[in-house]
């Protein structure tokens, strides 16, 4: 059975503060996450370990350099645990590498949620992005599918797993909610209160 | 000028350019000078281009001689003709200059032979895009088109490396077609080409001094811009800070190592597993810096490519076309290859004969390093 957290400050806060909470309880060792490297607004996937650097990290950004299920592919089996936040369809892409014995889950917490999809790698390199993000987060908030993003995302099923640790609800809700979806989780919460 | 670039042979060319050359190939066929002649033709989806080996006469005039586009370098293509060696049949190629150079480099890295094949150059207004021209070809067509028939070699609609490419006519072919007023001049510039103008009966009569000062006028406007485009460059390579910043967007694909003519390793390391660490050792940098990027060492990757292959860098632009987040990695290599090639006194594809700087060690070379040795001897020995 799942729990729902609720929140009143802004979801992408609220995950960075859980973020912080998890690294600096010790509860994981780093934190894998989406992060801007720039001020021009580049973003690639970074293994955090420094609390002072989730600053940077941008977990919900629309952009996917890489597909996050293959780069943890790469450096897994982990030893220390570690929390990550994927898309659906990245989080699957794992799944299945996992079946191919080219990745492993242990030790691994996966946070992921309902997605709005991302937009064109093209359109990001191009600076095309920024002014699109307010119009994509109303459409994400409406439930709607927002014109700029990728053919791909627009004809996604899969935008909402049900069965990483935590899924984090954004698909037509006004500030989203975090479900506790694993004994994992449910206990990191425990820990918290 | 050497004797034999004094006169060419003047080509009929009233259907145009494009039609002449092919005139000239399908002659060379049919007076079995060649067995089969290896030329660019539109794909069927009519967006891109592919590099087409021709036996039949008739085919020959479904081919575009001077394609637009450059999908792959044209020394790849001859290269997996020649890899193992030369192979039955007698050849004409022809390509872009650029692609001329990159074949010479092959040629030195024993991935090419030459020894039937003869190459033919033209020249080169520049290629457009890729992904210019596979959004609309037909305009993409037109444009080309139009530069070809004003034989204009400053347009704003090239590929960025070719605006300042001055390597764009004459090269290390053994016979070059050269685009001026009068039409076409075929220019014969080795033995095999002046064998080639005998065997067909042709007489170089055509002064070539119009042509050549019209050349060194359109190269002089192109060493221009490349020096200004290079004075940009500089400030975003130069320094590891600035380095970083204009390779952030990397999404560490390795296209521009797959297109790249010159990166020819079919193990390479950053391919190879060695370059993977595992889970221990990527912790580790994070813990150690607080934060690590993934994909691993992407820096790593474009320097460790710079030092691999920019003494052999052609600059024909095609990692550039091939890079998904638009870093402008062409300009970035020609100008880094610019420097290494200039240090080691050499020219990528200038000549078979010129040696690799990686396979000669000369005694006399990288003199301000040797100066450096005498003088901490000197110091070391004032210690002693």
């Amino acid at each position: 059975m799942s729990k729902i957290l609720k929140t009143n400050n802004p979801i992408e806060q609220t995950l960075k503060d859980l973020l912080k909470y998890l690294l600096d309880s010790k509860h994981v060792s780093a934190v894998f996450s989406l992060r801007k490297v720039n001020k021009k607004g580049s973003v690639d996937y970074g293994l955090i370990s420094d609390v002072a650097k989730l600053n940077e990290i941008a977990p919900l950004h629309p952009i996917m350099p890489a597909n996050a299920g293959q780069l943890l592919g790469r450096f897994t089996p982990m030893d220390k645990p570690v929390v990550a936040v994927v898309r659906p369809c990245e989080f699957r892409a794992f799944v299945e590498l996992t079946k191919r014995e080219q990745g492993q889950m242990d030790n691994f917490l996966f946070i992921t949620y309902s997605c709005g999809g991302v937009f064109l790698l093209k359109d990001y390199a191009e600076d095309k992005i920024k002014k699109k993000l307010d119009g994509y987060w109303d459409s994400v908030k409406k439930g709607e599918i927002h014109e700029s993003i990728r053919n791909s995302c627009k004809t996604c099923e899969h935008i909402a797993p049900l069965n990483s640790d935590i899924f984090i609800s954004l698909i037509g809700e006004e500030n989203g909610k975090i479900y506790l979806t694993s004994d994992k989780a449910e206990k990191c919460w425990k820990d918290l209160k | 000028m050497t004797e034999i670039l004094k006169k060419g042979v003047l080509l009929e060319a009233k259907s145009g350019i494009q039609a002449s050359i092919l005139q000239f190939f399908q002659d060379t066929i049919e007076k079995k000078l060649f067995d089969a002649v290896m030329l660019p033709m539109k794909v069927p989806s009519g967006d891109s281009f592919a590099w087409i080996m021709i036996k039949e006469q008739d085919i020959i005039t479904d081919a575009q001689p001077l394609a637009p586009i450059m999908p792959v370098n044209a020394a790849k293509a001859l290269k997996r003709y020649t890899r193992k060696g030369k192979g039955k049949y007698k050849i004409a190629a022809l390509m872009k200059p650029c692609e001329i150079r990159a074949t010479i480099e092959l040629t030195k890295l024993n991935q090419v032979h030459l020894e039937d094949v003869t190459l033919f150059s033209y020249d080169c207004v520049g290629a457009l895009p890729m992904q210019d021209y596979i959004n609309n070809p037909k305009i993409g067509d037109e444009k080309f088109s139009k530069l070809l028939a004003d034989k204009n070699w400053n347009s704003e609609d090239v590929k960025p490396v070719c605006k300042i490419c001055d390597k764009f006519s004459l090269s290390a072919s053994d016979l070059h077609f050269a685009l001026n007023d009068q039409g076409l001049i075929l220019l014969s510039n080795s033995e095999k080409g002046e064998k080639l103008l005998t065997d067909l009966n042709l007489k170089a009569e055509t002064d070539l001094t119009k042509w050549q000062n019209y050349i060194e006028e359109q190269k002089a406007i192109k060493l221009k811009n490349r020096e200004e485009t290079f004075e940009i460059i500089k400030g975003m390579v130069e320094g590891f800070e600035n380095l970083t910043e204009t390779f952030a967007n990397c999404i560490g694909c390795h296209n521009c190592s797959s297109s790249c003519p010159i990166c020819y390793c079919r193990q390479c390391y950053f391919d190879s597993s060695v370059s993977k660490p595992n889970s221990d050792i990527v912790m580790m940098r994070a813990e150690d810096r607080g934060a690590v990027s993934l994909p691993l060492d992407r820096i790593m990757f474009h320097t460790g490519r710079m030092a691999h292959m920019s003494l052999s860098c052609v600059s024909c632009g095609l990692c550039s076309d091939a890079c998904p987040v638009n870093i402008p990695v062409a300009k970035i290599f020609s100008y880094v290859a610019s420097q290494t090639q200039k240090t080691f006194e050499y020219s990528a594809g200038a000549s078979v004969g010129d040696v690799l700087p990686m396979k000669e060690y000369r005694l006399d070379e990288l003199g301000e390093l040797g100066e450096l040795v005498k003088s901490a001897e000197v110091q070391e020995g004032n210690h002693e």
